[in-house]
């Protein structure tokens, strides 16, 4: 997979005024941004709306600027960040609320491995979505709803014994997509 | 695992689950410990990692059920706020501990039939480390089994308990496929 590469070209398209583009970046970004403001910082529904609306309006502004059109996604990161922040603040709130179980940074500021969990989902999701149905399917049937071998079997009309195999091609698969956009990544921060 | 040793209070169901929870870990080793010689040790791994923990988190869901069962069983009880019926309660409790408990001979069932799949390649030193994880798991899977007949048999079990059972039945079928290999005899 080659995500960045991906975004690299999707913002050259947007910044030549592609529409579908930008609708395209929006689509593929929008939950990680919801993600970043609601489940990291807490803010309400109305809140991370606000928090999205003004990331995505910075984004259209400031994308001719973007130094690294493969580093999007950082910097949709950090803007979602701050904006979140100047959120709390507006709200009377310093730090982000919840029971904080999943925020091991200091007060008013989670830590990083939350940001590397969301930005780990992210490329998982994104991964997913290049491998076959076939694959896309048996995965998040064990590994998200929890079904057993032969509830997948009898689901999918496939023999029980072919199911753990199955599963261990798809993830072999999905380890490649990954490792492959890692390598897409690093290649283009650097750059 | 010492901590369940020493606990007396913990219920036979939960203990399945949490066999069949260690059991899994030892199929993630075994699999880890293959990973350079094994094209498919880390796929297999990652599906004993999620075994794992299902049924970590099915004991507890076991201790909730089995709970709650027990306590709308006692004829002491109160009537229930919502005006339900003491029959219609007793129904729902032993339904839904029927059904954890099917959950665990399923996800036990699985782990032995992982780790019977993976015992032939994965690396020759922990081999009986996982044909004993499939060992263990069938153990958990009849166990929970058992549970079922002997104390759930509401009128709700009776499909839960054909799936349990056949849960069961796969792994000991598995494990038939793949015994413990015979030692081997110095010349």
């Amino acid at each position: 997979m080659s995500t960045s590469t991906d975004d690299a070209s999707l913002v050259a398209r947007c910044r030549a005024g592609d529409e579908a583009a930008w609708n395209l970046l929006v689509e593929r970004y929008s939950r990680y941004v919801y993600a970043i403001a609601m489940r990291v910082y807490r803010l309400s529904e109305s809140d991370a709306e606000d928090v999205f609306q003004e990331v995505f309006s910075r984004a259209f502004q400031h994308l001719p600027q973007l130094r690294d059109d493969a580093a999007v996604r950082p910097w949709l990161a950090q803007t979602t960040r701050r904006l979140a922040v100047d959120q709390l603040r507006r709200s009377g709130r310093v730090e982000p609320v919840g029971d904080g179980e999943d925020l091991d940074g200091a007060a008013g500021e989670p830590g990083e491995d939350v940001f590397a969990q969301l930005d780990e989902a992210l490329s998982v999701r994104e991964a997913m979505a290049a491998l076959p149905e076939s694959c896309r399917e048996i995965l998040d049937r064990f590994f998200a709803r929890d079904e057993s071998y032969r509830t997948i079997a009898a689901t999918l009309d496939l023999s029980q014994v072919t199911i753990a195999s199955r599963i261990s091609r798809c993830l072999a698969k999905l380890r490649a997509e990954l490792t492959g956009s890692g390598r897409n990544r690093d290649a283009g921060a650097s750059s | 695992m010492p901590a369940v040793a020493g606990d007396t209070e913990i219920g036979a169901g939960a203990v399945a689950a949490l066999l069949g929870a260690s059991a899994a870990g030892l199929v993630v080793r075994g699999a880890r410990a293959s990973a350079d010689e094994w094209e498919q040790a880390g796929g297999t791994a990652a599906q004993a990692g999620r075994l794992r923990r299902r049924l970590a988190a099915l004991a507890e869901e076991n201790s909730s059920a089995y709970a709650e069962a027990l306590t709308v069983l006692d004829p002491d009880a109160p009537a229930p706020d919502d005006g339900s019926s003491r029959d219609r309660r007793i129904a729902a409790a032993l339904g839904q501990a029927a059904a954890v408990l099917t959950a665990i001979a399923e996800a036990a069932g699985d782990v032995a039939e992982l780790a019977c799949e993976a015992a032939p390649d994965c690396a020759a030193a922990l081999r009986p480390d996982t044909l004993s994880a499939a060992l263990f798991a069938n153990a958990a899977a009849g166990a929970a089994v058992g549970l079922i007949e002997a104390n759930l048999l509401a009128p709700s079990a009776g499909e839960a308990l054909e799936r349990a059972r056949a849960a069961s039945a796969r792994a000991a079928t598995a494990l038939e496929r793949t015994p413990f290999p015979a030692p081997e005899r110095g010349g």
